[in-house]
């Protein structure tokens, strides 16, 4: 009968066995505008490499750009598969195992175009191995590259066996013994792709807590580390889980089937929620701090960050309450009563609030005037940097699209049509 | 999983292992070998110097030059590298008939008042700052400490230059456990790092990196 | 860490190099900016360089007392990099150990030649004092033949900030090597913007030593510092007679906002 089924798809040999796919032509013209898309992205980035950085808006004083706010959104985002991997692997959640595949293939996606993006980012890309031999280790930065790089790898590892167990992969016997021995080494990976994973996430909000030259970031330390540092750890799980949520949802719509039970989106808004209610609950009692210690002991006061129009201070209610102590109750308490279609509008929120918090860490803070003769500045991108941006969109979509239709993403998928 | 494919699966392993260390054992070693010593031939573009000189004779018993006699300084302290011709023309205005080389230098150069373009080998990259006259004076260094032999060659060999960088071998290639990756006459940044860290100065990378 | 005692230069002694800016002799007349940029090798900019894309190592910012006239006063502030001493904000950020500070002199130096433009400590630095190189430097035809040969150009995608003209000081201690002394004179080594200014509003010095006029400058009443709050330990001095001005360093930006202030 699913033979029949797909009759239309080319590319039946691809696809895996009791699953059904929209006709493979179809299929092509749905990703046509994400293919132009990343065609004009490789335009783009193209020109910055070749011609400089010059083909950006970023200036002197904005020198980071949208494209950095990118790299910690997708790695926030990301998050989803080392969280996913360490409650299957580690606490052995084995309800999660039915979206662990596509968190992988979302976290493989997310952190291969994060390095992409900082690759073009950085002045001199070929000189991108000097971290690595010549590291200054009181730098997050270089944390930071070591671990995304790393977990990288490890991402790559988790991703091969995903792809070799392809229906036409496998009649490879080597790519099968791999895929097998690749399995087995599965919970160590995840261990090493949680732990690499604390630190870079946490190094990324490190990165802009030590600022000590900008009062707006800089917080003050637990033992090494500032307050961001723990702070991008919990928001980034919390973030994982719904965005997995949510790209689940997404792709169970566009392929109108039904990929995971109900139950397992409860969980993972169970899971989300309730991160995502300690994470409100810290970024207050941070802010609070921030507020009346940190900031008055540096002869300011901080009411005068947020005086600057367009970022007043209903970004930072924006942030906690709305994008924040709002889908969190509703992920929380939600989780086993409302629809899935108000879990995926909370899960919507709380990416929102994520990206928005990566995105006060990075413009607003270098925005905002240090020295009192100094002016406050936004800066537009150029279309250079938004196609490089939509560029690892596309990337994604058109990566997610191929794996989830020639891999076996989702593994209820087959019992979900049964039922 | 039943005993006897256990059995067969460990025996073969253990081949299996000795084959793969030797393998990976030859591997690394040959990329080792061409890495440090076959690549070094390909990336290096000899260059021949326009004229022949013979340090030891100009340096030996027979004429007796002092280093600085011709290499010497400016007021500033600036050191003033390979002399002009019009120092050589100070013995070599004509030709006194030593070598064919000699009268060569004399036709081409001297009558003509023309410069030797000559091929400096530890001519350092522009990023580098150096100065023989901290060296030297504050320093008391030999010339030899770094051109070490350089008084006694006969012949110039020709330098080499990176067909990518531009760099001297001389001057680049880096060194790993102590094995330099190139033949060097010293001149190399670990040389001057190394020989720093031996007379205990501790310096910053702006002190030779402009 | 380097223990700073314990670091023996190549140069025997131990100086902290840093500057007092009278900024009430302050015209604001830009001598500074244009030596420094000649001095340093800074390209001329292509056409469609800003303000905020250019590189001026040394830059003259406008201040003042925010009374409308006749009351009015302003006052410049030349702003180069600070040569923050204690833990100077760009120092542990850089991935590749491409700035640091010299012990022996108290200056930041940065490498351009290590530094892979991530722009992080451009990031880091509270007086906007880095620049990127968002272009290949060009110069007119011609003019690459006044280069200063002591400085090292800069490619596109790399920073480069003040370093209170090092090159000036290898001279300096060329010289004296030359002449045969392991010690620098006072007076020897000075950089580009203190030499040109018309005014001789820019005092230059080691600030270790308790018989210079920069030290004396430093520790005068009326001497401050900009954004001395955040304890980074800035070697560049100013100095104002008038108090209002001293308390510009410290003053909170926002308060600029009450009086009107446009935000861009």
């Amino acid at each position: 009968m699913d033979r029949n089924r797909n009759n239309g798809t080319k590319d039946i040999r691809l696809v895996a066995r009791g699953v059904n796919r929209m006709p493979f032509g179809k299929f092509l013209y749905l990703l046509v505008p994400w293919l132009i898309i990343l065609a004009i992205g490789m335009y783009a980035i193209f020109l910055c490499l070749a011609k400089g950085l010059n083909q950006t808006n970023m200036d002197n004083r904005f020198a980071f750009g949208v494209w950095i706010f990118l790299d910690l959104s997708i790695i926030a985002l990301g998050a989803g598969a080392f969280f996913t991997g360490f409650l299957v692997y580690i606490l052995k959640r084995e309800e999660l195992r039915a979206v662990l595949n596509s968190a992988v293939v979302i976290g493989f996606i997310c952190y291969s175009g994060a390095i992409l993006v900082l690759m073009v980012d950085v002045g001199q890309p070929l000189r991108a191995w000097f971290t690595f031999w010549h590291p200054n280790i009181h730098s997050m930065l270089t944390e930071v590259t070591f671990c995304i790089t790393c977990y990288l790898v490890v991402l790559s590892v988790e991703y091969a066996p995903i792809v070799l167990r392809n229906k036409k992969l496998k009649e490879v016997p080597a790519f099968l013994a791999m895929q097998y021995e690749l399995h087995r080494i599965m919970p160590v990976l995840a261990g090493v792709g949680t732990f690499l994973s604390f630190f870079h996430q946490g190094s990324l909000g490190g990165l802009f807590g030590v600022l000590q030259g900008h009062p707006f970031a800089f917080r003050e330390g637990l033992a090494i580390w500032p307050t961001t540092f723990f702070l991008f750890i919990i928001s980034a799980a919390a973030a994982g889980p719904s965005f997995i949520l949510l790209t689940t949802w997404i792709a169970s719509r566009v392929s109108r089937k039904r990929l995971v039970s109900d139950n397992v989106f409860a969980l993972l808004a169970r899971i989300s929620g309730s991160l995502l209610v300690v994470y409100v609950m810290l970024k207050s009692i941070d802010t609070l701090t921030w507020l009346n210690r940190t900031v008055p002991s540096l002869g300011l006061s901080g009411i005068g960050f947020f005086l600057w129009a367009p970022f007043n201070i209903w970004i930072l209610f924006a942030e906690i309450i709305v994008f924040g102590l709002v889908p969190s109750l509703f992920l929380l308490f939600g989780s086993g009563r409302l629809r899935t279609g108000w879990l995926v509008a909370s899960s919507v929120m709380v990416c929102c609030g994520i990206v928005l918090n990566r995105f006060v860490m990075t413009i607003q803070t270098l925005s905002l005037p240090t020295m009192s003769f100094d002016r406050f500045m936004i800066y537009t991108p150029s279309w250079q940097e938004i196609a490089a941006f939509l560029f690892v969109v596309a990337y994604g979509v058109i990566i997610y699209s191929l794996s989830f239709r020639y891999l076996r993403l989702f593994p209820q998928e087959i019992e979900m049509k049964v039922n | 999983m039943n005993t006897t494919d256990a059995i067969n699966r460990n025996a073969s392993k253990g081949t299996d292992d000795v084959r793969g260390k030797t393998i990976f054992f030859f591997g690394i070693v040959g990329m080792l070998f061409l890495g440090w010593i076959i690549f070094p031939f390909f990336i290096y573009a000899p260059v021949a110097q326009p004229v022949q000189f013979s340090h030891s004779t100009h340096a030996g018993d027979n004429v007796g030059l002092k280093c600085v006699d011709c290499h010497s300084y400016d007021k500033d302290g600036r050191f003033l590298g390979i002399p002009g011709t019009s120092k050589c023309a100070g013995c070599h205005s004509h030709t006194i008939g030593v070598s064919d080389e000699e009268k060569k230098f004399v036709d081409e150069y001297i009558l003509r008042h023309k410069e030797i373009r000559w091929v400096v080998y530890s001519s350092q990259p522009e990023n580098v700052y150096f100065s023989h006259a901290t060296h030297v004076k504050v320093g008391k260094l030999d010339c030899e400490t770094c051109h070490f032999g350089h008084e006694f060659t006969d012949k110039l060999r020709p330098a080499r230059f990176s067909r990518i960088s531009g760099y001297s071998i001389d001057v680049s290639g880096s060194t790993l456990l102590d094995i330099p990756s190139t033949p060097s006459t010293g001149m190399r940044m670990d040389d001057c790092a190394g020989c720093h860290n031996k007379r205990g100065h501790k310096e910053s990378c702006i002190d030779c990196h402009k | 860490m380097t223990n700073g005692n314990q670091v023996k230069s190549l140069t025997g002694k131990k100086h902290n190099f840093g500057m007092v800016i009278d900024v009430d002799r302050c015209t604001g007349c830009g001598a500074c900016m244009i030596a420094c940029a000649v001095e340093n090798n800074v390209p001329p900019g292509p056409v469609d360089a800003t303000d905020r894309t250019g590189i001026t190592l040394m830059r003259v910012y406008k201040a003042d007392n925010g009374m409308d006239f006749p009351d009015n006063e302003s006052v410049f502030f030349p702003v180069s990099c600070q040569q923050c001493e204690h833990h100077p904000p760009c120092v542990s950020v850089c991935p590749q150990n491409a700035v640091e500070v010299d012990p022996a002199t108290g200056i930041v130096g940065q490498i351009p030649v290590r530094c892979l433009g991530c722009r992080y400590c451009m990031a880091a630095c509270p007086y906007h004092a880095r620049y990127f190189n968002w272009w290949d430097p060009v110069w007119p035809e011609g003019m690459e033949r006044s280069l200063n040969p002591d400085v090292s150009l800069r490619m596109r995608g790399v920073v480069e900030k003040c370093n209170f003209c090092f090159h000036r000081l290898q001279a300096a201690r060329e010289k004296a090597a030359a002449e045969g002394r392991d010690e620098i004179k006072e007076g020897e080594y000075i950089p580009a913007c203190v030499e040109s200014c018309p005014t001789s509003a820019m005092t230059f010095g080691d600030l270790l030593d308790e018989g210079s006029e920069v030290y004396r400058l430093a520790q005068s009443n009326g001497s401050f510092r900009i954004l001395e709050r955040l304890g980074t330990g800035p070697k560049i001095y100013y100095f104002s007679e008038r108090e209002w001005v001293r308390n510009i360093a410290e003053k909170d930006p926002a308060s600029a906002l009450k009086r009107g202030a446009t935000t861009d």
